[in-house]
């Protein structure tokens, strides 16, 4: 009976592999080169170097870059564009702003679809709905022809207003594959519902252009794990924080754009339910950067405002606040004397300092050596030593003599605007939803996240530090978490009083139909339904999520309270107005239990101790430094201390409490919190 | 003993992201699409002195601003005047404001164990604030009275209670359908957030270091600037330029003159000879003069680092009294923009040999803004549509012109979308959204490509229009030609054509069409020197016509 199940993570780097088995309990980890010739072949190499038989696998769930790469890269494919007539240079114009305020000669980035293969076509519909000038079928077959004889291999649709009614973009998709066999198409409201034509076109664009490369790859995919016997269902992380089949992948690719990133969000919703927490912040730092997301109920968050490289992408994408302050970020003092990080960052190549591959500036996970919170002869589970000597003398060139401080204290200096520009993102993500801080727990992971979680904490006045097992692959791990997700908004634009019920549960009923195209017949999907409401005349707009469509008549009073509680007033004398409804289908998949770690009884976890920095003491402090692996369920410790694992090292402070939960995550109750 | 170098940062990032707390506050809670999508406002947190010591900013020309209304409150009516829980707001074009009156700035005091210890201010564009036309803005005004309120630093709120008698008074005399009252709720709310922020900051690291970390990071970033400055050849800079006329007499350009000495870490900007103020609504005050030249500062020097008031240490401007870059009472204001927008520009030309590998040509130089209003089909009731229209930006030395860009004064303002204009106003149809083709400079480095906009109107309306860039079309550099010029072309139902470049409340017929063309950046290098290629391309992508190819570069394409 197999019972596996897989998550695979393509990174620049590395190719991570998790595997679950069910039967048992137990998870294998594999890591290895990533080829960017051929994808694939690391991760079949991490399978057999963990020695898994892919015919035993019940469920593989892949993380992939190849979407965001193909997009950097400008390596999508030969792409053509039909609009409405008038209407061809909208993806061009954009909207007409700088993304740099004081840069004279900002550049945008080049429109995907070159100017002389955007064709237009005589259709318009009004801003009510209705066909003013009907889609003229012979200029669709005629643009057809010519983008033919352009070669191209992807054609997006995007006419105005077609969130309002669909007719003439499925109208000349119909046409369109008549006449381009073999041609992908992408139609602009199959992918967003909302206003906002540049917006909308260009998710459109993105999806056609990445279309034929994605299907390419998913197709191989499938193809080699079947030639390795795999029966099993697979499914593709998307950036909306959820899975989905291959088949809604490969048509609509747009959506595994952030796909990789999100899985170690996800895997924080399912580290919420295990430990039965309604609210978390995820906290990742690796090599480059940290970012951190909110999971609320159970759910990633996240926001619709969203751009690659400077092309916006109206869908549904993980709220996550990026800042560069990874292991490998640099430390530098610039013209104006002040001590500075980042952006420039050492990455896995040259790396750090005292990974001794040569890099030469000191970085954050330098500044950590060089106080002892990382010991350099256990980096890797001592698999790599490392230069501590190098990292001392880097810390002291190029920053404690400039700065005539102590090594010491120029090293604390470095991790300490670290852990502030840090704080800082994980406030304002939270402060920008209009949360507090005090009502979450931190999850940290990646292999910085669990030095600097009980700064950070403390910092925002969070009371709660959660370190799960092997943090520094848990973003593998957080695939096999997920769940298949879709979202739909839909811009309906309708003074609210003019609605009801019955109104809103038809239109609702159509969304879940579209949606239910791209799920498994079986099984029972969660809806999640919400609007977005404003006063008439505003520009933004308050979401209300609507648990049952029968309290519609309440509505209008839920809002002014919500707007009251927001912004500081409500506007009773005005009419509101429904922007967009909103719908998010969840089908629950089985979760992987995690394993249990044995009770201890009788004595504690055997300690060494050490002297390592203490930046809240400000002087070396005697930790007491423990292996993780020889803690178990219901271990408790008192700061100040270390806990060592071959991926991390997690500092807990003078004051704060560790105790083992019984998955084996770290739980650190912070001093007062 | 000097703070140390990591609590200096700590602070400044602190400082920042109260700043950015401002910022987001202001744009979530606004209620026009002027301040939440074109972002016409600006904000920052200052010291006791009013340094300036964090900003969050929406809209360029406010940065380095908003200490100016802080001063003209101080200067009017004593810092005492400032007290716990007061806020005031301040739109005087004369002293402290510089642009038109629509510009309100709201200031606040910021009080740490009873002392005062800092401001928070924020400005931001008021949709409606009275006067004979809806938005306020004329092109024909005369003196400043006709374009609405004016409040000289008065007391909105005292010691934490609202002034409702000051509410009543502008209730009662602005156009209550602009949400302009709900946008007056949000900026107290940015206030708030700036001061609770600032609260937070001294809370957590004391009053004197956080004092003596703003001290030190301002001295840093005057040293950032000083280096740049140095960098860049020593000499003084000249340039001339004209604007279209002052809204009243059409046939006279006026003239704005500039000298920028850099010297010794030092810059000066000189505006000696440029014409006095005028007698249409074409002028600003010095507040907005010296803010822009502290954006052009900015540019030049350390456009990636922080600002504060370090930055601006450097600079000197000299603007000559009742100027039109200094208008005086009671010169009107509405349209004080378009000097500014010009001054930007030709200070950037003005420093094209210094720095030749920085400066682009001349760009369509306006944001065109169009202002329709009319009675709503649906509602019966006012609507105000008001857009800004994107153009061509100069070639660079180096590559060519961005096509359809907002103006660089305004430049993080955004475009209208057509199904936005179209939902919210049912008589306004969008024909046409597109690239002016043949509308760029050639050079060797051809100018970015302006916009064309066509409106049908289904209803009787009327638009406001301001357009500028004749007298001074979008100018090429180094032998590159100008881009053409920014046009509007009204076409009646009986074939009649009119164009118009300036008028206030312009009547518009059911079935007229509104044509709005934008101009082209200027080309770079001598034309004859384009790659024959790129030529092609352009002809083939219908960027160029194949007539022009031939004119402007003789290069013949077939079959185009």
């Amino acid at each position: 009976m197999p019972a596996l199940r897989i998550g695979v993570d393509i990174g620049g780097t590395f190719t991570d592999l998790v595997a679950f088995d069910e039967a048992t309990g137990t998870v294998v980890n594999a890591k290895a080169l990533s080829t960017p010739s051929g994808l694939l072949d690391g991760v079949l190499r991490c399978a057999d170097q963990a020695g898994i038989a892919l015919a035993d696998c019940r469920l593989t769930i892949h993380g992939t870059t190849i979407g965001i790469n193909a997009l950097l890269e400008g390596k999508g494919a030969r792409t053509g564009l039909l609009t409405t007539e008038g209407f061809r240079d909208v993806l061009e114009i954009g909207r007409g702003n700088y993304l740099r305020m004081y840069d004279v000669l900002y550049r945008r980035p080049a429109p995907l679809v070159p100017r002389g293969r955007r064709l237009e076509v005589s259709e318009r519909l009004s801003a009510r709905g209705e066909v003013l000038v009907p889609l003229d079928d012979g200029a669709v077959r005629a643009a057809a022809r010519r983008l033919a004889a352009e070669g191209v291999e992807s054609v997006a649709v995007a006419f105005l207003f077609s969130y309002l009614d669909p007719v003439h973009e499925q109208r000349a998709a119909a046409i369109l594959a008549e006449e381009l066999p073999g041609v992908a198409i992408s139609v602009s409201h199959r992918l967003s519902q909302e206003w906002r034509e540049y917006e909308r076109t260009s998710t459109a664009v993105v999806n056609a252009y990445l279309l034929p490369i994605v299907e390419r790859y998913l197709g191989t995919f499938e193809q080699r794990l079947a030639e390795r016997g795999f029966r099993g269902r697979a499914l593709i992380t998307q950036s909306n924080g959820g899975a989905c089949s291959l088949a809604a992948a490969r048509a609509r690719p747009v959506h595994t754009i952030e796909s990789g990133p999100a899985a170690g969000a996800v895997g924080c919703a399912s580290l919420a339910a295990v430990l039965g927490l309604d609210r978390l912040i995820s906290f990742d730092m690796g090599g480059t950067t940290a970012k951190c997301a909110i999971v609320d109920a159970g759910m990633v968050q996240t926001t619709d405002e969203y751009h690659v490289d400077g092309r916006p992408l109206r869908i549904p994408v993980i709220d996550i606040r990026e800042v560069s302050a990874g292991g490998g970020t640099i430390a530098w003092i610039d013209a104006g004397g002040a001590l500075a990080l980042g952006p420039q960052s050492a990455g896995a190549a040259p790396g750090p300092v005292c990974y001794g591959l040569g890099g030469a500036e000191p970085t954050v996970t330098d500044a950590n050596v060089a106080l002892g919170r990382i010991d350099g002869s256990r980096f890797l589970g001592g698999t790599m030593p490392l230069d501590v000597a190098g990292a001392a003398r880097a810390v002291d060139e190029g920053l404690a003599q400039r700065l005539g401080l102590s090594r010491a204290s120029a090293a604390a200096g470095v991790v300490r605007l670290a852990d502030v520009k840090m704080a800082l993102a994980v406030r304002s993500i939270i402060t920008g939803r209009g949360l507090d801080p005090r009502d979450y727990t931190l999850a940290a992971y990646g292999g910085g996240g669990p030095l600097h979680a009980v700064a950070i904490a403390r910092e925002l006045g969070i009371p709660r530090v959660v370190i799960p097992p092997a943090p520094s692959t848990f973003s593998a791990w957080g695939m096999l978490a997920t769940d298949l997700r879709h979202d739909l908004v839909r811009t309906v634009l309708e003074p609210l009083e003019g609605t009801d019920a019955a109104w809103a549960d038809a239109r609702y009923t159509e969304m879940q139909r579209e949606i239910a195209a791209l799920l498994p017949a079986d099984g029972a999907p969660l809806m999640y339904r919400a609007v977005d409401l404003r006063y008439l005349g505003q520009e933004h707009t308050v979401t209300i999520a609507v648990s049952d469509v029968a309290d519609w008549t309440d509505l209008r009073k839920q809002f002014d309270e919500a707007h009251e509680r927001a912004y500081g007033y409500a506007a009773s004398d005005v009419d509101v107005q429904l922007l967009n409804l909103r719908l998010t289908v969840v089908f629950p998949l089985d979760r992987p239990r995690l394993p249990r770690l044995p009770r201890r009884s009788g004595a504690g976890a055997a300690f060494a101790t050490r002297a390592i920095y203490s930046v809240a003491a400000g002087d070396f402090v005697e930790h007491r430094v423990v292996q993780r692996g020889d803690l178990l369920a219901g271990d408790t410790l008192a700061g100040p201390a270390a806990i060592e694992e071959p991926g991390t090292t997690t500092i807990i402070d003078v004051a704060d409490t560790l105790s083992v939960e019984d998955h084996g995550c770290l739980v650190i109750q912070m001093k007062g919190g | 003993m000097p703070l140390d170098p990591i609590t200096v940062e700590v602070v400044r990032a602190a400082l920042n992201a109260a700043a950015e707390r401002m910022r987001l506050t202001m744009i979530k809670t606004a209620y026009n699409h002027i301040i939440s999508e074109s972002l016409d406002f600006g904000c920052a947190i200052f010291d006791a002195n009013v340094q300036m010591i964090a900003q969050g900013i929406g809209l360029p020309v406010f940065q380095g601003h908003l200490g100016f209304p802080i001063e003209a409150t101080i200067e009017d009516r004593g810092v005492e005047a400032f007290r716990e829980g007061d806020l005031f707001i301040h739109n005087d074009p004369y002293a402290g404001n510089g642009n038109h009156l629509n510009d309100v700035a709201m200031t606040a005091p910021v009080f740490w164990d009873g002392r005062l210890t800092g401001f928070v201010a924020v400005k931001a564009h008021w949709s409606d604030v009275g006067g004979p036309v809806p938005s306020s803005m004329q092109v024909g005004s005369r003196e400043f009275r006709q374009e609405g309120l004016r409040f000289q630093s008065v007391r909105l709120m005292s010691q934490g209670e609202l002034n409702e008698e000051v509410m009543r008074v502008i209730r009662g005399n602005i156009r209550t359908e602009s949400g302009t009252l709900k946008d007056i709720q949000a900026m107290i709310a940015v206030c708030r957030a700036g001061e609770a922020s600032l609260r937070e900051i001294l809370a957590k690291y004391g009053r004197d270091t956080v004092l003596d970390a703003t001290t030190t990071y301002m001295a840093q970033s005057e040293r950032r600037t000083r280096a740049a400055l140095a960098a860049i050849p020593a000499g003084t800079y000249r340039a001339v330029g004209h604007f279209d006329n002052d809204g009243i007499t059409l046939d006279r350009p006026v003239r704005v003159e500039m000298a920028i000495e850099v010297r010794d870490g030092g810059m000066t900007v000189d505006f000696t000879g440029s014409d006095a103020q005028v007698a249409g609504p074409f002028n600003c005050g010095d507040a907005i003069t010296i803010s822009a030249c502290r954006l052009l500062i900015k540019c030049l020097t350390t456009p990636g680092d922080p600002v504060d008031e370090g930055c601006f240490r450097p600079l000197r401007v000299v603007v000559p009294r009742r100027s039109v870059l200094a208008a005086e009472e009671p010169a009107p204001t509405a349209r004080y923009y378009v000097p500014i927008n010009l001054l930007i520009e030709l200070g950037l030309r003005a420093l094209a040999d210094a720095l030749p590998d920085r400066v682009p040509a001349g760009a369509y130089g306006d944001q065109m803004p169009t202002i329709a209003f009319g009675t709503h089909l649906q509602t019966g009731r006012l609507f105000i549509q008001g857009d800004l229209n994107a153009g061509g930006t100069g070639a660079r030395p180096a590559y060519d012109g961005e096509s359809a860009m907002i103006i660089f004064a305004g430049s993080t303002a955004r475009n209208n979308p057509v199904e936005v204009v179209e939902s919210r106003v049912p008589s306004m149809r969008i024909l046409r959204y597109g690239l002016r083709p043949d509308s760029a400079g050639a050079g060797k480095f051809r100018g970015g490509l302006g916009i064309e906009r066509v409106y049908q109107f289904l209803a009787p309306a009327f638009i406001t229009f301001s357009l500028e860039r004749q007298a001074t079309p979008p100018w090429g550099l180094g032998g590159g030609r100008d881009g053409a010029v920014n046009g509007v072309e009204i076409t009646s139902t009986d074939g009649s054509v009119r164009h118009v470049r300036k008028a206030t409340q312009h009547p518009i017929a059911a079935g007229d069409i509104v044509r709005i063309m934008s101009g082209g950046g200027g080309g770079w290098g001598p034309p004859a020197e384009r790659d024959r290629d790129a030529v092609r391309r352009d002809v083939r992508e219908g960027y160029v016509s194949a007539e022009a190819a031939r004119r402007d570069y003789d290069v013949r394409v077939d079959g185009a």
